[in-house]
Protein backbone atom coordinates (compact mmCIF):
# COMPACT_ATOMS: atom_id res chain seq x y z
CA UNK A 1 0.00 0.00 0.00
CA UNK A 2 1.25 3.52 -0.78
CA UNK A 3 2.01 6.06 1.95
CA UNK A 4 -1.02 8.18 1.12
CA UNK A 5 -3.27 5.13 0.72
CA UNK A 6 -4.99 5.15 4.08
CA UNK A 7 -6.19 8.80 4.20
CA UNK A 8 -7.21 8.66 0.58
CA UNK A 9 -9.19 5.50 1.11
CA UNK A 10 -10.88 6.98 4.17
CA UNK A 11 -11.70 10.16 2.24
CA UNK A 12 -13.16 8.07 -0.56
CA UNK A 13 -15.33 6.18 1.92
CA UNK A 14 -16.66 9.37 3.49
CA UNK A 15 -17.09 11.32 0.27
CA UNK A 16 -20.00 9.20 -0.99
CA UNK A 17 -22.23 9.46 2.08
CA UNK A 18 -21.37 13.18 2.45
CA UNK A 19 -22.39 13.89 -1.13
CA UNK A 20 -25.64 11.94 -0.63
CA UNK A 21 -26.31 13.94 2.53
CA UNK A 22 -25.70 17.22 0.71
CA UNK A 23 -28.01 16.21 -2.13
CA UNK A 24 -30.74 15.23 0.34
CA UNK A 25 -30.50 18.59 2.07
CA UNK A 26 -30.61 20.38 -1.29
CA UNK A 27 -33.65 18.38 -2.44
CA UNK A 28 -35.32 19.04 0.91
CA UNK A 29 -34.82 22.80 0.55
CA UNK A 30 -35.95 22.76 -3.07
CA UNK A 31 -39.12 20.89 -2.10
CA UNK A 32 -39.88 23.35 0.67
CA UNK A 33 -39.28 26.33 -1.64
CA UNK A 34 -41.17 24.93 -4.64
CA UNK A 35 -44.11 23.76 -2.57
CA UNK A 36 -44.20 26.94 -0.54
CA UNK A 37 -44.56 24.91 2.66
CA UNK A 38 -44.74 26.71 5.97
CA UNK A 39 -42.25 25.88 8.70
CA UNK A 40 -44.88 24.07 10.76
CA UNK A 41 -45.65 21.78 7.84
CA UNK A 42 -42.15 21.23 6.55
CA UNK A 43 -39.26 22.86 8.36
CA UNK A 44 -36.00 23.45 6.49
CA UNK A 45 -33.04 21.17 7.11
CA UNK A 46 -31.36 24.06 8.97
CA UNK A 47 -34.21 24.26 11.47
CA UNK A 48 -34.21 20.51 11.98
CA UNK A 49 -30.47 20.47 12.61
CA UNK A 50 -30.81 23.45 14.96
CA UNK A 51 -33.52 21.62 16.92
CA UNK A 52 -31.31 18.53 17.00
CA UNK A 53 -28.28 20.48 18.28
CA UNK A 54 -30.43 22.19 20.86
CA UNK A 55 -32.01 18.94 22.07
CA UNK A 56 -28.66 17.21 22.33
CA UNK A 57 -26.83 20.03 24.12
CA UNK A 58 -29.67 20.72 26.53
CA UNK A 59 -29.80 17.01 27.29
CA UNK A 60 -33.53 16.84 26.53
CA UNK A 61 -33.14 14.11 23.86
CA UNK A 62 -30.79 11.76 25.65
CA UNK A 63 -33.40 9.91 27.77
CA UNK A 64 -35.44 9.37 24.59
CA UNK A 65 -32.44 8.08 22.70
CA UNK A 66 -31.59 5.87 25.67
CA UNK A 67 -35.00 4.29 25.97
CA UNK A 68 -35.41 3.62 22.23
CA UNK A 69 -31.95 2.14 21.84
CA UNK A 70 -32.36 0.25 25.10
CA UNK A 71 -35.61 -1.35 23.95
CA UNK A 72 -34.05 -2.13 20.58
CA UNK A 73 -30.92 -3.68 22.10
CA UNK A 74 -32.75 -5.84 24.65
CA UNK A 75 -35.53 -6.89 22.29
CA UNK A 76 -33.06 -7.62 19.51
CA UNK A 77 -30.83 -9.74 21.73
CA UNK A 78 -33.75 -11.72 23.18
CA UNK A 79 -35.39 -12.10 19.76
CA UNK A 80 -32.14 -13.30 18.21
CA UNK A 81 -31.56 -15.87 20.94
CA UNK A 82 -35.08 -17.27 20.62
CA UNK A 83 -34.90 -17.29 16.82
CA UNK A 84 -31.52 -19.06 16.76
CA UNK A 85 -32.68 -21.58 19.35
CA UNK A 86 -35.86 -22.43 17.44
CA UNK A 87 -33.96 -22.58 14.14
CA UNK A 88 -31.43 -24.99 15.65
CA UNK A 89 -34.20 -27.19 17.07
CA UNK A 90 -36.04 -27.34 13.75
CA UNK A 91 -32.84 -27.91 11.79
CA UNK A 92 -31.91 -31.06 13.71
CA UNK A 93 -35.35 -32.47 14.46
CA UNK A 94 -37.80 -33.40 11.74
CA UNK A 95 -40.47 -33.89 14.41
CA UNK A 96 -40.02 -30.35 15.71
CA UNK A 97 -40.21 -29.08 12.15
CA UNK A 98 -43.48 -30.93 11.53
CA UNK A 99 -45.08 -29.40 14.60
CA UNK A 100 -43.68 -25.89 14.56
CA UNK A 101 -43.19 -24.86 10.95
CA UNK A 102 -46.87 -24.13 10.19
CA UNK A 103 -47.46 -22.08 13.38
CA UNK A 104 -44.29 -20.11 12.67
CA UNK A 105 -45.34 -19.30 9.13
CA UNK A 106 -48.84 -18.39 10.33
CA UNK A 107 -47.29 -16.10 12.91
CA UNK A 108 -45.08 -14.53 10.26
CA UNK A 109 -48.19 -13.71 8.19
CA UNK A 110 -49.42 -11.36 10.91
CA UNK A 111 -48.05 -7.84 10.54
CA UNK A 112 -46.34 -7.59 13.93
CA UNK A 113 -47.11 -3.89 14.14
CA UNK A 114 -50.82 -4.74 14.25
CA UNK A 115 -50.15 -6.30 17.64
CA UNK A 116 -49.02 -2.93 19.07
CA UNK A 117 -52.38 -1.81 20.52
CA UNK A 118 -52.93 -5.28 22.02
CA UNK A 119 -49.51 -5.23 23.61
CA UNK A 120 -50.46 -1.90 25.14
CA UNK A 121 -53.42 -3.62 26.78
CA UNK A 122 -51.36 -6.58 27.92
CA UNK A 123 -48.08 -4.97 28.92
CA UNK A 124 -49.13 -1.34 29.47
CA UNK A 125 -47.06 1.80 29.34
CA UNK A 126 -43.30 1.74 29.22
CA UNK A 127 -40.40 -0.11 27.78
CA UNK A 128 -41.75 -3.63 28.33
CA UNK A 129 -44.21 -3.30 25.46
CA UNK A 130 -41.54 -1.92 23.13
CA UNK A 131 -39.16 -4.72 23.99
CA UNK A 132 -41.89 -7.30 23.37
CA UNK A 133 -42.76 -5.92 19.95
CA UNK A 134 -39.07 -5.74 19.02
CA UNK A 135 -38.67 -9.41 19.98
CA UNK A 136 -41.64 -10.36 17.79
CA UNK A 137 -40.45 -8.24 14.87
CA UNK A 138 -36.87 -9.59 14.97
CA UNK A 139 -37.81 -13.23 15.24
CA UNK A 140 -38.70 -14.20 11.70
CA UNK A 141 -35.87 -12.70 9.62
CA UNK A 142 -33.30 -14.17 11.99
CA UNK A 143 -35.12 -17.49 12.27
CA UNK A 144 -35.68 -18.08 8.59
CA UNK A 145 -32.12 -17.26 7.54
CA UNK A 146 -30.67 -19.37 10.33
CA UNK A 147 -32.99 -22.31 9.63
CA UNK A 148 -32.27 -22.43 5.91
CA UNK A 149 -28.52 -22.13 6.47
CA UNK A 150 -28.42 -24.70 9.29
CA UNK A 151 -30.30 -27.12 7.05
CA UNK A 152 -28.25 -26.37 3.95
CA UNK A 153 -24.95 -27.69 5.26
CA UNK A 154 -22.99 -29.91 2.85
CA UNK A 155 -24.28 -33.45 3.55
CA UNK A 156 -20.78 -34.85 3.02
CA UNK A 157 -19.53 -32.79 5.93
CA UNK A 158 -22.32 -34.16 8.09
CA UNK A 159 -21.46 -37.68 6.91
CA UNK A 160 -17.82 -37.15 7.79
CA UNK A 161 -18.79 -36.26 11.36
CA UNK A 162 -21.36 -39.05 11.58
CA UNK A 163 -18.81 -41.57 10.33
CA UNK A 164 -16.64 -40.54 13.27
CA UNK A 165 -19.51 -41.19 15.66
CA UNK A 166 -20.44 -37.53 16.27
CA UNK A 167 -23.99 -36.93 17.51
CA UNK A 168 -26.50 -34.28 16.46
CA UNK A 169 -25.46 -31.76 19.09
CA UNK A 170 -21.78 -31.94 18.22
CA UNK A 171 -22.61 -31.63 14.52
CA UNK A 172 -24.88 -28.68 15.28
CA UNK A 173 -22.20 -26.81 17.19
CA UNK A 174 -19.11 -27.85 15.26
CA UNK A 175 -20.45 -27.84 11.71
CA UNK A 176 -23.92 -26.39 11.26
CA UNK A 177 -23.58 -23.14 13.19
CA UNK A 178 -20.16 -22.12 11.82
CA UNK A 179 -21.21 -23.02 8.28
CA UNK A 180 -24.43 -21.07 8.69
CA UNK A 181 -22.72 -18.07 10.29
CA UNK A 182 -22.67 -15.99 7.15
CA UNK A 183 -26.36 -16.30 6.44
CA UNK A 184 -27.20 -15.91 10.12
CA UNK A 185 -25.38 -12.59 9.99
CA UNK A 186 -27.54 -11.61 7.01
CA UNK A 187 -30.67 -12.31 9.06
CA UNK A 188 -29.27 -10.31 11.96
CA UNK A 189 -28.57 -7.40 9.62
CA UNK A 190 -32.10 -7.40 8.22
CA UNK A 191 -33.58 -7.65 11.71
CA UNK A 192 -31.88 -4.44 12.87
CA UNK A 193 -34.23 -2.38 10.72
CA UNK A 194 -37.28 -4.33 11.90
CA UNK A 195 -36.20 -3.80 15.49
CA UNK A 196 -36.01 -0.01 15.15
CA UNK A 197 -39.32 0.08 13.33
CA UNK A 198 -41.05 -1.97 16.01
CA UNK A 199 -39.63 0.12 18.82
CA UNK A 200 -40.80 3.39 17.28
CA UNK A 201 -44.27 2.07 16.47
CA UNK A 202 -44.73 0.79 20.01
CA UNK A 203 -43.60 4.16 21.33
CA UNK A 204 -46.29 5.84 19.25
CA UNK A 205 -48.84 3.67 21.00
CA UNK A 206 -47.80 3.29 24.56
CA UNK A 207 -44.55 4.91 25.56
CA UNK A 208 -43.78 7.78 27.85
CA UNK A 209 -40.33 8.26 26.39
CA UNK A 210 -38.33 7.27 23.33
CA UNK A 211 -37.80 8.76 19.90
CA UNK A 212 -41.20 7.53 18.70
CA UNK A 213 -42.81 9.21 21.68
CA UNK A 214 -40.81 12.37 20.90
CA UNK A 215 -42.14 12.43 17.32
CA UNK A 216 -45.70 11.78 18.49
CA UNK A 217 -45.47 14.47 21.13
CA UNK A 218 -43.83 17.07 18.89
CA UNK A 219 -46.33 16.69 16.07
CA UNK A 220 -49.32 17.20 18.39
CA UNK A 221 -47.87 20.61 19.22
CA UNK A 222 -46.87 21.27 15.58
CA UNK A 223 -43.23 21.30 16.66
CA UNK A 224 -42.14 19.74 13.39
CA UNK A 225 -38.43 20.66 13.68
CA UNK A 226 -38.25 18.43 16.78
CA UNK A 227 -40.05 15.62 14.93
CA UNK A 228 -37.50 15.90 12.14
CA UNK A 229 -34.66 15.96 14.64
CA UNK A 230 -35.97 12.69 16.08
CA UNK A 231 -36.26 11.21 12.60
CA UNK A 232 -32.64 12.18 11.89
CA UNK A 233 -31.63 10.48 15.14
CA UNK A 234 -33.52 7.33 14.09
CA UNK A 235 -31.80 7.31 10.72
CA UNK A 236 -28.42 7.71 12.43
CA UNK A 237 -29.25 4.87 14.85
CA UNK A 238 -30.17 2.64 11.93
CA UNK A 239 -26.90 3.37 10.15
CA UNK A 240 -24.90 2.88 13.33
CA UNK A 241 -26.62 -0.40 14.30
CA UNK A 242 -26.31 -1.81 10.79
CA UNK A 243 -22.62 -0.99 10.59
CA UNK A 244 -22.11 -2.60 14.00
CA UNK A 245 -23.63 -5.83 12.68
CA UNK A 246 -21.63 -5.57 9.47
CA UNK A 247 -18.49 -5.05 11.50
CA UNK A 248 -19.33 -8.10 13.57
CA UNK A 249 -19.79 -10.03 10.34
CA UNK A 250 -16.26 -9.21 9.17
CA UNK A 251 -14.94 -10.67 12.41
CA UNK A 252 -17.25 -13.66 12.71
CA UNK A 253 -17.09 -14.79 9.08
CA UNK A 254 -13.50 -13.66 8.58
CA UNK A 255 -12.76 -16.29 5.94
CA UNK A 256 -15.42 -14.89 3.62
CA UNK A 257 -14.17 -11.34 3.69
CA UNK A 258 -10.62 -12.53 3.18
CA UNK A 259 -11.62 -14.77 0.32
CA UNK A 260 -13.32 -11.85 -1.40
CA UNK A 261 -10.24 -9.69 -0.88
CA UNK A 262 -7.95 -12.37 -2.27
CA UNK A 263 -10.13 -12.67 -5.33
CA UNK A 264 -10.19 -8.94 -5.87
CA UNK A 265 -6.41 -8.77 -5.67
CA UNK A 266 -6.17 -11.69 -8.06
CA UNK A 267 -8.46 -10.03 -10.59
CA UNK B 1 -28.84 -61.47 -18.52
CA UNK B 2 -26.18 -58.86 -19.22
CA UNK B 3 -24.19 -60.21 -16.29
CA UNK B 4 -24.00 -63.62 -17.88
CA UNK B 5 -22.87 -62.13 -21.16
CA UNK B 6 -19.77 -60.59 -19.63
CA UNK B 7 -17.29 -63.02 -18.26
CA UNK B 8 -14.31 -61.65 -16.42
CA UNK B 9 -11.82 -59.96 -18.70
CA UNK B 10 -8.94 -61.51 -16.80
CA UNK B 11 -8.78 -64.37 -14.35
CA UNK B 12 -8.53 -63.13 -10.78
CA UNK B 13 -5.09 -63.61 -9.29
CA UNK B 14 -5.23 -65.55 -6.05
CA UNK B 15 -3.98 -63.29 -3.31
CA UNK B 16 -2.21 -64.21 -0.12
CA UNK B 17 -3.49 -61.17 1.77
CA UNK B 18 -6.61 -61.72 3.90
CA UNK B 19 -9.91 -60.11 3.00
CA UNK B 20 -10.35 -56.67 4.52
CA UNK B 21 -13.68 -55.54 3.17
CA UNK B 22 -16.22 -58.10 2.12
CA UNK B 23 -19.33 -57.05 0.22
CA UNK B 24 -21.65 -60.01 -0.32
CA UNK B 25 -24.91 -59.94 -2.27
CA UNK B 26 -25.62 -56.37 -1.28
CA UNK B 27 -28.77 -54.70 -2.61
CA UNK B 28 -30.14 -51.30 -1.74
CA UNK B 29 -33.21 -49.47 -3.01
CA UNK B 30 -33.98 -45.86 -2.20
CA UNK B 31 -37.58 -45.10 -1.33
CA UNK B 32 -38.58 -41.70 -2.58
CA UNK B 33 -41.82 -39.87 -3.20
CA UNK B 34 -41.56 -40.68 -6.88
CA UNK B 35 -41.17 -44.36 -6.21
CA UNK B 36 -38.45 -46.89 -5.58
CA UNK B 37 -35.04 -46.26 -7.05
CA UNK B 38 -32.83 -49.34 -6.98
CA UNK B 39 -29.22 -48.26 -6.41
CA UNK B 40 -27.31 -51.52 -6.01
CA UNK B 41 -28.31 -55.01 -7.10
CA UNK B 42 -26.74 -58.11 -5.53
CA UNK B 43 -23.25 -56.66 -5.53
CA UNK B 44 -20.42 -58.86 -4.32
CA UNK B 45 -16.68 -58.23 -4.13
CA UNK B 46 -13.76 -58.31 -1.73
CA UNK B 47 -10.99 -55.89 -0.99
CA UNK B 48 -7.83 -57.64 0.20
CA UNK B 49 -5.77 -56.22 3.03
CA UNK B 50 -3.62 -53.38 1.69
CA UNK B 51 -5.09 -53.59 -1.82
CA UNK B 52 -6.04 -50.69 -4.01
CA UNK B 53 -9.42 -51.43 -5.56
CA UNK B 54 -11.22 -49.07 -7.91
CA UNK B 55 -14.91 -49.01 -8.66
CA UNK B 56 -15.49 -47.83 -12.18
CA UNK B 57 -18.92 -47.06 -13.47
CA UNK B 58 -21.15 -44.58 -15.26
CA UNK B 59 -22.83 -41.78 -13.32
CA UNK B 60 -25.63 -42.99 -11.14
CA UNK B 61 -24.45 -46.57 -10.78
CA UNK B 62 -24.66 -46.33 -7.00
CA UNK B 63 -20.95 -45.73 -6.44
CA UNK B 64 -21.48 -43.20 -3.68
CA UNK B 65 -24.08 -45.47 -2.09
CA UNK B 66 -21.42 -48.13 -1.96
CA UNK B 67 -19.13 -45.84 0.04
CA UNK B 68 -21.87 -45.04 2.51
CA UNK B 69 -22.52 -48.73 2.95
CA UNK B 70 -18.85 -49.53 3.46
CA UNK B 71 -18.49 -46.80 6.08
CA UNK B 72 -21.64 -47.89 7.91
CA UNK B 73 -23.56 -44.66 7.20
CA UNK B 74 -26.18 -46.73 5.38
CA UNK B 75 -27.38 -50.29 5.99
CA UNK B 76 -27.97 -52.61 3.04
CA UNK B 77 -31.50 -53.93 2.51
CA UNK B 78 -30.12 -57.32 1.59
CA UNK B 79 -26.74 -58.95 1.74
CA UNK B 80 -23.93 -58.28 4.18
CA UNK B 81 -20.86 -56.16 4.58
CA UNK B 82 -17.94 -57.18 6.74
CA UNK B 83 -14.95 -55.11 7.63
CA UNK B 84 -11.95 -56.92 9.09
CA UNK B 85 -14.25 -59.88 9.69
CA UNK B 86 -16.88 -57.92 11.64
CA UNK B 87 -20.29 -57.03 10.23
CA UNK B 88 -20.71 -53.30 9.57
CA UNK B 89 -23.84 -52.20 11.43
CA UNK B 90 -23.01 -48.63 12.47
CA UNK B 91 -20.56 -45.89 11.41
CA UNK B 92 -17.06 -47.33 11.63
CA UNK B 93 -14.13 -45.37 12.97
CA UNK B 94 -11.53 -47.56 11.28
CA UNK B 95 -12.59 -46.08 7.95
CA UNK B 96 -11.35 -42.82 6.44
CA UNK B 97 -13.38 -40.92 3.86
CA UNK B 98 -12.21 -38.56 1.10
CA UNK B 99 -14.88 -36.78 -0.94
CA UNK B 100 -15.04 -35.40 -4.45
CA UNK B 101 -14.96 -31.89 -3.05
CA UNK B 102 -12.36 -31.14 -0.37
CA UNK B 103 -15.24 -30.24 2.06
CA UNK B 104 -12.89 -28.43 4.40
CA UNK B 105 -14.06 -26.12 7.15
CA UNK B 106 -13.21 -22.58 5.98
CA UNK B 107 -12.86 -21.23 9.53
CA UNK B 108 -10.21 -23.76 10.51
CA UNK B 109 -6.55 -23.79 9.57
CA UNK B 110 -5.14 -26.60 7.44
CA UNK B 111 -3.78 -28.31 10.56
CA UNK B 112 -7.10 -27.99 12.38
CA UNK B 113 -8.93 -29.36 9.34
CA UNK B 114 -6.75 -32.45 9.36
CA UNK B 115 -7.68 -32.91 13.03
CA UNK B 116 -11.45 -32.72 12.38
CA UNK B 117 -12.11 -36.51 12.62
CA UNK B 118 -10.29 -36.62 15.98
CA UNK B 119 -12.49 -33.83 17.32
CA UNK B 120 -15.60 -35.36 15.80
CA UNK B 121 -14.82 -38.49 17.80
CA UNK B 122 -14.72 -36.35 20.90
CA UNK B 123 -11.06 -37.11 21.47
CA UNK B 124 -8.35 -34.72 22.56
CA UNK B 125 -6.98 -33.15 19.39
CA UNK B 126 -3.70 -32.00 20.93
CA UNK B 127 -2.52 -35.61 21.00
CA UNK B 128 -3.05 -35.82 17.24
CA UNK B 129 -1.07 -32.71 16.32
CA UNK B 130 2.20 -34.56 15.78
CA UNK B 131 0.52 -37.07 13.54
CA UNK B 132 -1.33 -34.31 11.68
CA UNK B 133 1.95 -32.56 10.94
CA UNK B 134 3.45 -35.86 9.84
CA UNK B 135 0.54 -36.40 7.44
CA UNK B 136 0.87 -32.85 6.13
CA UNK B 137 4.50 -33.68 5.45
CA UNK B 138 3.31 -36.80 3.62
CA UNK B 139 1.00 -34.77 1.38
CA UNK B 140 3.71 -32.09 1.07
CA UNK B 141 1.73 -29.37 2.77
CA UNK B 142 3.63 -28.96 6.02
CA UNK B 143 4.54 -25.30 5.31
CA UNK B 144 0.82 -24.53 4.98
CA UNK B 145 -0.27 -25.95 8.33
CA UNK B 146 -1.24 -22.52 9.65
CA UNK B 147 -2.95 -21.34 6.45
CA UNK B 148 -6.67 -21.31 5.80
CA UNK B 149 -8.24 -23.45 3.06
CA UNK B 150 -9.16 -20.45 0.89
CA UNK B 151 -5.46 -19.63 0.61
CA UNK B 152 -4.80 -23.01 -1.05
CA UNK B 153 -5.32 -24.23 -4.61
CA UNK B 154 -7.89 -26.93 -5.38
CA UNK B 155 -5.26 -29.66 -5.58
CA UNK B 156 -3.75 -28.59 -2.28
CA UNK B 157 -7.16 -28.54 -0.62
CA UNK B 158 -7.81 -32.06 -1.87
CA UNK B 159 -4.49 -33.17 -0.37
CA UNK B 160 -5.61 -31.72 2.96
CA UNK B 161 -8.73 -33.86 2.54
CA UNK B 162 -6.56 -36.95 2.06
CA UNK B 163 -4.48 -36.14 5.15
CA UNK B 164 -7.74 -35.68 7.08
CA UNK B 165 -8.95 -39.07 5.86
CA UNK B 166 -5.83 -40.68 7.29
CA UNK B 167 -5.58 -38.82 10.63
CA UNK B 168 -7.26 -41.46 12.80
CA UNK B 169 -5.14 -44.16 11.18
CA UNK B 170 -8.03 -46.00 9.50
CA UNK B 171 -7.23 -49.36 7.98
CA UNK B 172 -9.47 -48.65 5.01
CA UNK B 173 -9.61 -45.45 3.00
CA UNK B 174 -12.78 -44.77 1.01
CA UNK B 175 -12.34 -42.25 -1.79
CA UNK B 176 -15.29 -40.86 -3.75
CA UNK B 177 -13.95 -39.49 -7.05
CA UNK B 178 -11.42 -37.41 -5.15
CA UNK B 179 -9.82 -35.91 -8.26
CA UNK B 180 -12.93 -35.37 -10.37
CA UNK B 181 -13.12 -31.67 -9.55
CA UNK B 182 -9.48 -30.98 -10.42
CA UNK B 183 -7.99 -29.84 -13.71
CA UNK B 184 -6.21 -32.41 -15.90
CA UNK B 185 -2.66 -31.41 -14.94
CA UNK B 186 -3.37 -31.42 -11.21
CA UNK B 187 -5.14 -34.75 -11.60
CA UNK B 188 -2.05 -36.46 -12.97
CA UNK B 189 0.11 -35.11 -10.19
CA UNK B 190 -2.47 -36.20 -7.64
CA UNK B 191 -2.60 -39.73 -9.08
CA UNK B 192 1.12 -39.93 -8.56
CA UNK B 193 0.85 -38.49 -5.06
CA UNK B 194 -1.89 -40.90 -4.08
CA UNK B 195 0.11 -43.89 -5.31
CA UNK B 196 3.10 -42.72 -3.25
CA UNK B 197 0.92 -42.13 -0.15
CA UNK B 198 -0.79 -45.49 -0.54
CA UNK B 199 2.51 -47.32 -1.01
CA UNK B 200 3.99 -45.67 2.06
CA UNK B 201 0.99 -46.25 4.36
CA UNK B 202 -0.14 -49.72 3.30
CA UNK B 203 -3.84 -48.89 3.69
CA UNK B 204 -6.56 -50.71 1.82
CA UNK B 205 -8.24 -48.29 -0.56
CA UNK B 206 -11.67 -48.40 -2.17
CA UNK B 207 -11.43 -45.78 -4.88
CA UNK B 208 -14.47 -44.60 -6.80
CA UNK B 209 -13.89 -43.02 -10.16
CA UNK B 210 -15.27 -42.69 -13.64
CA UNK B 211 -11.86 -42.14 -15.20
CA UNK B 212 -10.47 -45.24 -16.88
CA UNK B 213 -6.80 -44.12 -16.96
CA UNK B 214 -7.03 -43.12 -13.31
CA UNK B 215 -8.38 -46.53 -12.37
CA UNK B 216 -5.75 -48.43 -14.37
CA UNK B 217 -2.92 -46.27 -13.11
CA UNK B 218 -3.77 -46.67 -9.43
CA UNK B 219 -5.47 -50.02 -8.96
CA UNK B 220 -4.61 -53.59 -8.13
CA UNK B 221 -8.09 -54.45 -9.21
CA UNK B 222 -10.86 -52.65 -11.06
CA UNK B 223 -14.53 -53.41 -10.54
CA UNK B 224 -16.79 -52.30 -13.37
CA UNK B 225 -20.39 -51.57 -12.38
CA UNK B 226 -23.42 -51.37 -14.62
CA UNK B 227 -25.68 -48.31 -14.80
CA UNK B 228 -28.27 -48.04 -12.04
CA UNK B 229 -28.96 -50.34 -10.36
CA UNK B 230 -25.26 -51.04 -9.95
CA UNK B 231 -24.29 -54.65 -10.62
CA UNK B 232 -20.81 -56.06 -10.96
CA UNK B 233 -20.04 -56.49 -14.66
CA UNK B 234 -16.30 -57.13 -14.59
CA UNK B 235 -13.55 -57.60 -12.10
CA UNK B 236 -10.19 -56.85 -13.68
CA UNK B 237 -6.79 -57.35 -12.07
CA UNK B 238 -4.07 -54.90 -12.96
CA UNK B 239 -0.63 -56.42 -12.50
CA UNK B 240 1.48 -53.62 -13.93
CA UNK B 241 4.64 -53.13 -11.85
CA UNK B 242 4.82 -50.44 -9.17
CA UNK B 243 5.54 -47.67 -8.78
CA UNK B 244 3.71 -46.74 -11.93
CA UNK B 245 4.85 -43.61 -13.70
CA UNK B 246 3.97 -41.45 -16.68
CA UNK B 247 5.86 -44.02 -18.79
CA UNK B 248 3.55 -46.75 -17.53
CA UNK B 249 0.70 -44.98 -19.27
CA UNK B 250 2.47 -45.60 -22.58
CA UNK B 251 3.07 -49.28 -21.72
CA UNK B 252 1.24 -51.50 -24.26
CA UNK B 253 -0.35 -53.47 -21.42
CA UNK B 254 -1.68 -50.25 -19.90
CA UNK B 255 -3.03 -49.10 -23.24
CA UNK B 256 -4.60 -52.49 -24.00
CA UNK B 257 -6.30 -52.67 -20.61
CA UNK B 258 -7.61 -49.12 -20.83
CA UNK B 259 -8.97 -49.78 -24.28
CA UNK B 260 -10.67 -53.02 -23.18
CA UNK B 261 -12.32 -51.19 -20.32
CA UNK B 262 -13.43 -48.48 -22.68
CA UNK B 263 -15.00 -51.09 -24.94
CA UNK B 264 -16.83 -52.53 -21.97
CA UNK B 265 -18.20 -49.04 -21.31
CA UNK B 266 -19.29 -48.62 -24.90
CA UNK B 267 -21.03 -52.00 -24.85
CA UNK B 268 -22.80 -50.94 -21.65
CA UNK B 269 -24.02 -47.71 -23.24
CA UNK B 270 -25.58 -49.56 -26.19
CA UNK B 271 -29.26 -50.29 -25.79
CA UNK B 272 -29.93 -53.96 -25.05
Amino acid sequence: MTAGGMPRRLAARIAGPLAALGLTAAAWMALKWLGGFQDTVLPGPGQAVAALADGLTSGAYWPHIGSTLGAVAIGYAVGALIALGVAALLAVSATAERFLMVPIIAFQSIPKIALGPLLFIWVGYGMGASVTLVVLACFYPIFVNAFIALRGVDPNLIDLYRACGAGRLRILLAVRFPTAASQIMTGLEVAVVFALLAAVVMEFVSATSGLGFLIQNATTTLDTPTAFAAIILLALSGVLASSLVRGARRIVVFWETERRDTHMEGA
Amino acid sequence: MAVAAYEQLRPTVVRAAPTHLEVADVSLTYESRRGRVPALDRLSFDVAQGAFVSVLGPSGCGKSTLLKLASGLLRPMAGRIRLAGEPVTAPRRDVGIVFQQPTLLPWKTVLENVLVPIRAMGRDASAGRERALELLRLVKLEPFAANYPHELSGGMQQRVGIARGLIHDPALLLMDEPFAALDAMTRETMMDELQRIWMSTGKSVLFITHSIPEAVYLSDRILVLSPRPGRLLHSVDVDLPRPRTIETMADPRFVALASRLRQAFVAMAEPA
